[in-house]
């Protein structure tokens, strides 16, 4: 087991070591750069707006940027190790620059943002408690109506309540969460007024949210839990279970479910990760200040350092939820072993 | 059981795998009716350019900017479709020549078209409208400044040069002693063309091209057809819209599909036919990337790269082969076991044609029902990235996009969101009703009771 973890955790890094790569090669194919379009008089303005005139990771992009180097800003903090002019010398591209940005990441930062005063990490760290919130309330709606809408409709195949609740999932997985939102926007917010139609101040805010984003989900798990249900009600240690005179509460409880939840469980991972690319939209729709609208935003602006810095912390927090979820998975089901 | 001897008295009688599986998709009415919803979007995107000319008259990029956005039932003067009304009565010329020196000017072509929008909207003929009339009439919703209510001393300074505001205060601020609008006060509201599509009008008219629109050359003004679906903040037909937003959306998904599948197939086949080492490392890449975060590497492309929609295809299809070659390698491995497979390896067949020509055709029963559940996937990721602006880029447009620039407007225009939404809502659900059922019908196994 142990050494099943060590290996799981080896690759994590080597995927996170990809992930990185992968990203600054794009970034670095950018056809353009910040002040590409700027008059050479306005250089000296573009970089200062786009903190250029600071250190910033040396990933801008390929195209230099021409007279850059007359800038009275610009050679004031030529001197540190990752200052500017590093930056955009030609020469810098390659390897070097793959290897100066694992350096300063190793260290513990993501540079600056380009369109605030603000580090990086700092934009994230603001972000990522409206973000982490969202995410876990809706991931608990989903559980929540997912998985008992699930066993219900398992053990009811076939009968009006099957229907019912499987026809609810199908809608469920059909309504894109960027109508959904609007719809109940309208509906609880606009019509009834029960709920603020944007902005976060408290858990009130975090309701529609969270269901507009936990929704999709409920109805995936509960077809996931329908589907692993009606695998394990056949399985002889079922039919022993309710041979032997127990009732259906406990054979429901005790057996079948642990089984059941199979699919589920390995479903979280995944669920997870597009859980964070729902609460992009999710968090547009509803002006929430988290992570995915810092990205979005980043993402427009062409604020490459903060895209690439969302794109390493999520990266991270889903790389190692995979290998949380994989070991959580091996308690579930004895049959599943990685002494290999 | 019985359906059990049921396949093997079939089995007997030759039944192909194919027939057997229409068999039982037949008697699935939901994945029928979900096949027969994504044949008709599929065929108004293909015949959009017919239905574009001979249905909506209105082109996707046909802009009408006057009182806009308009609501479902409003009306347009279509810029290419030209069916003229019958110059007569209110419509003669001499009617229209108000200032009687034998021309036609644009101001008063735009106001010919207001007695029409008049006698539209005024239901009774009685030439004034009753509040029940000016409430039914699909006029302009108010414009976004004024979403309270305005009193009246502030309609009046704002109603010369405001878009005409719907609302029961509005009517009354207006409406004369007996309770009813008198056509005089309902100028604003009626605009039907503004000024410069009026003189477009004028242009299309003047036949001699001189600047000049004479008796000779009026033949009636060119009559004015119905946004179904309403309008955006630019005027364009949103019925329209949607249609080529149809052949986006759905080119998309099943492009990107292709793509998935091409690769999916490819590196799945590879892995289950040579097994050992090559499986172990194809299948554990597979199972690294599955708990990346495929999305934003594709935003960050999209960001990159410019709005690029052949880089759309084939980012969107990449991120989604995994399950697809998960699959075929299962089938796989379960098939080169089978004598067939050893009959084709005996004859000499090289392993590429073993993979292509044999285990491939043996295992399409279960990639296809994935490449249709793969489709609807792609729509929403398409649509997710349209809908954040980093799709589509105007003035093409996809269901996506239509429902990002409706959420802008969604309180003074609903419709804008809610048509896109519901294009989108009922293809995806057609095309996991048809997934489900075809995965029911073309592998029973696989089938969940």
């Amino acid at each position: 087991m142990s050494r099943y973890i060590f290996k799981r955790l080896i690759s994590s890094i080597v995927v996170l070591f990809i992930i990185i790569t992968v990203s600054l090669w794009i970034t670095r194919q950018a056809p353009s750069n910040p002040c590409l379009k700027e008059r050479e008089t306005n250089t000296c303005a573009c970089v200062a707006e786009n903190k250029l005139d600071r250190p910033v990771f040396p990933i801008y992009t390929s195209i230099p940027l021409v007279g850059a180097d007359s800038c009275d800003l610009w050679s004031r903090s030529s001197g540190g190790e990752v200052g500017p002019v590093k930056i955009l010398g030609v020469s810098q591209w390659g390897e070097t620059q793959h290897a100066e940005y694992l350096k300063t990441l190793g260290s513990g930062s993501l540079g600056n943002a380009m369109k605030s005063d603000r580090t990086v990490i700092e934009m994230l760290a603001s972000g990522l408690p409206f973000t982490l919130q969202l995410g876990i309330q809706a991931l608990i709606i989903a559980l929540l109506i997912g998985i008992p809408s699930g066993l219900l409709a398992g053990l009811k195949q076939n009968q009006p309540q099957d229907y019912a609740l499987m026809t609810f999932a199908m809608l469920g997985v059909s309504i894109p969460n960027f109508v959904l939102g609007p719809l109940l926007i309208s509906l609880f917010a606009l019509e009834l007024g029960w709920f603020k139609p944007g902005g976060w101040s408290g858990f009130q805010d975090s309701i529609l949210p969270s269901i507009t984003l936990g929704l999709y989900y409920a109805a995936y798990i509960a077809r996931l839990t329908r589907g692993g249900m009606l695998e394990i009600v056949r399985k002889d240690f079922i039919r022993t279970a309710r041979a032997k005179g127990l009732t259906e509460q406990t054979v429901v409880m005790r057996h079948a479910l642990k089984g059941a939840m199979l699919p589920v469980v390995s479903y979280l991972g995944p669920a997870f990760a597009a859980m964070l690319t729902g609460s992009v939209v999710v968090e547009e729709i509803f002006g929430i200040p988290g992570v995915g609208r810092h990205f979005v935003l980043s993402a427009i602006n062409r604020d490459y350092n903060l895209v690439l810095g969302t794109i390493i912390m999520y990266s991270t927090v889903l790389v190692f939820l995979n290998l949380a979820v994989d070991i959580l998975y091996t308690f579930l089901d004895p049959q599943v072993s990685y002494d290999d | 059981m019985t359906e059990m001897s049921k396949t093997q008295s079939e089995l007997v009688e030759g039944s192909s795998l194919w027939r057997d599986a229409w068999r039982r998709l037949k008697k699935n009415y939901a994945a029928l009716a979900g096949a027969a919803v994504v044949i008709f979007m599929a065929s108004c995107a293909l015949g959009y350019e017919v239905l574009s000319a001979g249905v909506t008259r209105f082109t996707y990029d046909e802009q009408h900017p006057f009182i806009v956005p308009k609501p479902p039932g409003a009306r347009s003067v279509p810029r290419d479709y030209y069916v003229l009304m019958e110059p007569k009565e209110a419509l003669s010329f001499e009617q229209l020549d108000i200032d009687e020196d034998g021309l036609l000017e644009a101001s008063e072509i735009e106001r010919g078209y207001r007695l029409v929008e008049f006698s539209f909207i005024d239901t009774d003929a009685d030439g004034r409208l009753s509040f029940d009339e000016y409430w039914d009439a699909p006029l302009s919703l108010p414009a976004p400044a004024l979403d309270e209510i305005p009193t009246c001393s502030r309609w009046e300074q704002i109603r010369v040069s405001m878009a005409p505001i719907e609302h029961a205060d509005i009517f009354a601020c207006d409406m004369d002693d007996e309770g009813f609008l008198p056509a005089a006060r309902t100028d604003k509201l009626l605009s039907l063309v503004s000024l410069g599509e009026a003189r477009n009008i004028m242009g299309r008219l003047d036949k001699n091209e001189d600047g000049e629109l004479i008796k000779s050359e009026y033949a009636g003004l060119p009559a004015p057809v119905t946004n179904v679906l309403g309008t955006d903040k630019l005027g364009r037909d949103l019925l329209t819209r949607l249609i080529f937003g149809a052949r986006i959306s759905l080119a998309v998904g099943f492009i990107a599909t292709l793509v998935s599948f091409l690769i999916g197939v490819t590196w799945g086949a590879t892995a289950g036919f040579f097994g050992g080492k090559v499986d172990n490392i194809m299948m554990r890449i597979v199972d690294i990337m599955y708990g990346l975060p495929f999305m934003f590497l594709v935003i960050l492309l999209m960001v990159v790269f410019g709005q690029n929609i052949y880089l759309l295809f084939v980012a969107l299809g990449a991120i989604q082969w995994l399950t697809m070659a998960r699959i075929v390698r299962g089938q796989v491995i379960s098939l080169k076991g089978q004598e067939f497979v050893e009959a084709a390896r005996a004859i000499g067949t090289p392993s590429i044609s073993i993979i292509f020509r044999h285990l491939i055709p043996n295992a399409l029963g279960p990639i296809i029902v994935y490449a249709t559940l793969t489709v609807p996937a792609v729509m929403l990721e398409e649509a997710f990235l349209s809908f954040l602006g980093l799709g589509i880029q105007a003035p093409m447009t996809s269901w996506g996009a239509l429902a990002s620039e409706g959420r802008d407007v969604m309180a003074i225009a609903p419709w804008q969101i809610f048509f896109p939404g519901l294009a989108l809502a009922v293809t995806l659900l057609s095309m996991n009703f048809l997934g489900d059922g075809l995965r029911d019908a073309l592998d029973p196994q696989l089938r969940k009771d």
